[in-house]
């Protein structure tokens, strides 16, 4: 297991899928390392990975387009004729660095027992064939000898057996996989895949399967030592025997509920963060501040339009003192000086007239007596005074125009005018702050993603609802434990009242104590084992991580924790594994699978289908770049598509700069040992073949 | 040969425990046992078990 050098060196197909007889190499090169396949899409990339899945394993692991449909080559099988068979293999030859190690050959033979083209479901074909088919499955496996012979068996169990041993299954898909599928890899139940993922390259079947047989040795002798006890001792061990695997029992149901509780507190956890980002109550103290601040904005609007209209009833209602203040003035002065020219009767009134000439007396004190002429004059004019209104209308003219001026009507007017003019800029200047505000708060509340937010906030209540519901299993639980331990105690009591000391029951005691502590001992030397294997795949994850991201520096640390729960802890603390970006959780699931195979100092080949499919740009660049540094002697097969192997991205449409592409940058780097391109020959109008050609550089 | 059905530093750290040479012996012993037979039946298991644990009571008198 430790420091082993395997590569693929041929892959021999005959009437498997598009292939009808196909020979592939890869590289043997420590240098140029990779190999390249190139092909459109249903070209058989993903029949080459099934290919040595099957001749491995008997199953094809990457099933999509090809679920159904038969294993065998369709054109083989309508060639056959009435007895004749029809042979379908898959030949893998596997090198080490002395050359071939292991050579494996799957066959699968169809039979023609007739013309039958009703379809029937064969499971050693993987789908439909015509019935009148019958199908057998045969297997080879050969292995070099430290002297240089071969051994070989066709025995299933040992050919089983021995690809077991070197690539087990479960080991298989760190060996051969989907890039398409690895930005899934860590999505979920990560946990159970890094704990199967270091469990199985750590090596432990061999001492699970002693572990398992020590606890059975103690139980076995557990038995014995209370039977040769006597018969209360013996009911009494059964006893404890059913405790004892009651307690088993809801131990791994607490285990279970761990577990759960461990994803609801990681779930928890992120979606506070995430509330926390966007708050809802704070969302909801600013829906409450925009209602107020709409109100008072409202109430504003409202007092300015009042004093508006106050104003405007004012000026209405003062309009034409307003308008005719100035005329007034002017009307007066232009009387009072027609009255000086004497073009205006003088403000007398005919009674007065009157007085003077009954007293013969002028005002002034001159006598009238005598002066005939003064009189008739006075006469006269009171003649005149009384046939005419006009000295009383000038004189009522005049005094209304003297009070309409001397009142201080302007004055008043400008005053209250200024008055509601401040009240009214006063409030116009308070409405005008509400709607900023409110403004404010629009855009506060516009960078809120509501409908998010209440998602988040549902989703995080329904989960501290599930947790605590957990947490409650949890408490009943551990009581329970703490109950049936108790009552272990007390058996472990009675029983050791109950047993009779007798030579035989000595003697499977001590045997039981042994098997014991053996048992403790080896679970105790696992557990170690596997603790200090997961913190140096944690490390090594980090440090190959680290160097494949583009923005390293955002990430602190990677842990892989006792749960074997891993994490992406940034600068500020917080876990990102689940927001990472498609290529980003690549290129984590990549550094872990590189990081196992470090560990265990194990250098298997890697077979990649669409490595690159779900990168893109400059990241893409640097994962063709940095890649294959970090698997320096391991042989890497890419199955690619065109587009992802050849095409040049731009890198930005101002400059007219591209990225290079993946063949452009590997082949910089000269990792590069041979392109081969699966070419589609299309042989009639419903059939075609693959063909596997090698690209001339 | 690749062998990922044991690793050897499981080994190693048996021997380093701070137990008698006897007792880490019958535990490699078993494991050796276990690497070299992965296909028997339980009761072949049991039957190895009890031989190697009687064994080893018999030669030290006692299992603690």
């Amino acid at each position: 297991m430790v420091g082993t050098n395997l590569r693929f060196k041929e892959l021999h197909i005959q009437n498997f899928r598009p292939y009808e007889d196909v020979k592939i190499e890869f590289s043997q090169d420590p240098k140029k390392t990779i190999t390249i396949f190139e092909g459109t899409n249903s070209a058989g990339k993903t029949s080459i990975m099934n290919a040595i899945h099957w001749c491995l394993y008997g199953e094809e692991q990457f099933l999509n387009e090809g679920e159904g449909k038969p294993i065998p080559n369709q054109r083989a099988l309508n060639r056959t004729k009435v007895g004749q068979t029809t042979e379908t293999s898959v030949k893998l030859v596997i090198s080490d660095d002395k050359g071939p190690k292991y050579q494996i050959k799957r066959m699968l033979h169809a039979t023609r027992n007739n013309d039958s083209k009703e379809k029937k479901n064969d499971n050693d074909a993987g789908g439909q064939i015509d019935s009148g088919f019958t199908t057998t499955i045969s297997i080879i496996f050969s292995d070099r000898n430290p002297n240089g012979s071969w051994d070989t068996t066709d025995d299933e169990a040992r050919f089983k057996a021995k690809v077991n041993k070197f690539l087990p299954q479960t080991i298989s898909e760190f060996v051969i996989f989907n890039g398409e599928m690895l930005d899934t890899f860590f999505r979920s139940e990560n946990a159970e895949k890094i704990r199967t993922g270091i469990e199985r390259v750590s090596g432990l079947p061999v001492t699970d399967r002693s572990i398992q047989h020590w606890n059975d040795m103690f139980r076995q002798y557990s038995k014995k030592a209370a039977h040769a006890s006597g018969a209360s001792a013996s009911l009494l061990e059964e006893k404890l025997e059913t405790k004892s695997k009651k307690l088993d029992e809801k131990k791994r149901e607490i285990a279970v509920f761990k577990r759960n509780l461990d994803e609801l507190n990681e779930h928890q956890k992120q979606l506070e963060i995430e509330i926390e980002k966007h708050p809802i109550k704070a969302f909801e103290l600013l829906q409450e501040q925009l209602e107020s601040e709409k109100r008072h904005q409202k109430e504003y609007d409202d007092v300015v339009l009042k004093l508006k209209k106050s104003r405007v009833d004012y000026i209405i209602d003062n309009f034409g003192r307003i308008l005719l203040y100035d005329s007034i003035g002017y009307a007066y002065d232009i009387l009072k000086e027609s009255e000086i020219k004497g073009e205006t009767p003088p403000p007398v009134m005919d009674f007065f007239l009157e007085d003077i000439l009954k007293k013969n007396e002028c005002m002034c004190g001159t006598k009238l007596k005598g002066n005939q002429e003064a009189i008739d004059a006075l006469i006269s004019l009171k003649e005149r005074v009384a046939n005419s209104k006009i000295a009383q209308i000038a004189n009522e003219g005049k005094e209304t125009l003297v009070n309409m001026k001397e009142l201080p009507v302007s004055q008043i007017i400008r005053e209250k005018l200024d008055l509601l003019r401040k009240d009214e800029n006063r409030y116009s200047a308070a409405f005008r702050e509400a709607k900023e505000k409110v403004n404010g708060t629009i855009e506060k509340l516009q960078e809120y993603d509501e409908k998010k937010i209440r998602q988040i906030a549902t989703s995080l209540d329904k989960i501290r609802q599930k947790r605590s519901d957990v947490i409650d299993e949890l408490e009943i639980n551990n009581s329970q434990i703490l109950a049936i331990e108790s009552e272990i105690t007390d058996l472990k009591k009675e029983l050791k009242g109950a047993t009779e000391t007798t030579s035989a029951s000595k003697q499977w005691n001590q045997k039981r104590n042994l098997a014991e502590k053996a048992h403790s001992t080896l679970n105790q030397v696992r557990e170690k084992l596997l603790s200090e294997i997961r913190e140096r795949v944690q490390q090594k994850t980090e440090e190959i991580f680290k160097k494949l991201i583009t923005r390293h520096w955002q990430v602190d640390r990677i842990e892989i924790d006792e749960n074997y729960k891993i994490r992406v802890i940034d600068k500020e603390e917080v876990d990102n594994l689940k927001t990472l970006a498609a290529g980003q959780t690549l290129y984590l699931a990549l550094s872990y699978i590189a990081a196992l195979r470090e560990v265990t100092d194990t250098n298997y080949p890697m077979i990649i289908d669409s490595p690159f499919g779900r990168i893109a740009g400059l990241e893409r660049v640097r994962a063709a770049e940095d890649l294959p540094s970090y698997l320096p002697e391991t042989q890497i097969t890419f199955l690619v598509t065109n587009t992802e192997y050849k095409a040049r991205v731009a890198q930005d449409l101002s400059s007219e700069k591209h990225i290079p592409s993946i063949k452009e940058t590997l082949q910089k780097n000269k990792r590069i040992w041979k392109e081969f391109e699966l070419v589609i020959d299309k042989i009639t109008e419903e059939s075609s073949r693959t063909l596997v050609k090698e690209i001339t550089v | 040969m690749p062998d990922y059905s044991i690793n050897p530093l499981i080994i190693k750290k048996i021997n380093e425990l701070d137990e008698s040479k006897e007792f880490k012996q019958l535990l490699l012993n078993l494991l050796d046992f276990e690497k070299l037979q992965s296909s028997l039946g339980e009761k072949e298991y049991s039957k190895e078990y009890d031989r190697r644990i009687a064994k080893f009571v018999e030669s030290s008198g006692d299992a603690d």
